[in-house]
């Protein structure tokens, strides 16, 4: 989404990413990144739980993280990075959603993931807000 | 709704569509 950012701006959309956890992680998130838009925090997961976004199974994000290889990059993350103390506030189980609201409050595009991958397209995004 | 943003200011998800289409996306962690 960062890459392909000024293509919603040009559209007029305001753009943010939401994540659970606290605004100290949402602004190392948005530094590290460099996004060119806010990251909000969603301390408690309101937003999640009114935007109806579920959780996935602990089996599903494992058989996930396999096929993908993400359990390898992972690996590889760490040794880079080094081993932390896992994030507060933070759910690797919590799936993500997006939404398009036109002014005033029509809701234009709701997507609600159903497994860890299932990421919404810019592209669907753009289509929203045409 | 109110959220915090990176500078742990408040911000009330009604504002972002208030004059503007809103392009909003939950992420799952933070990595």
């Amino acid at each position: 989404m960062r890459d392909r950012y000024q293509e919603l701006a040009d559209r007029g959309a305001n753009v943010a990413v939401i994540a659970a956890g606290f605004p100290a992680m949402a602004k190392d998130f948005q530094q590290e990144y460099r996004l060119p838009f806010p990251v909000l925090a969603d301390t408690p997961r309101a937003t999640y739980a009114a935007l109806g976004l579920k959780r996935a199974s602990r089996l599903g994000v494992l058989w996930t993280s396999l096929r993908e290889l993400a359990l390898l990059r992972g690996v590889r993350a760490l040794a880079r990075r080094g081993v932390g103390p896992p994030k507060k506030r933070q759910s690797l189980l919590q799936l993500g959603g997006a939404l398009v609201v036109a002014p005033g409050g029509k809701v234009k595009l709701v997507h609600r993931a159903t497994e860890v991958n299932d990421n919404v397209p810019v592209d669907a995004l753009l289509e929203a807000l045409r | 709704m109110a959220l915090r943003d990176a500078d742990d200011r408040e911000v009330r998800l009604g504002e972002l569509w208030r004059e503007r289409p809103a392009a909003l996306v939950w992420i799952r962690h933070y990595g």
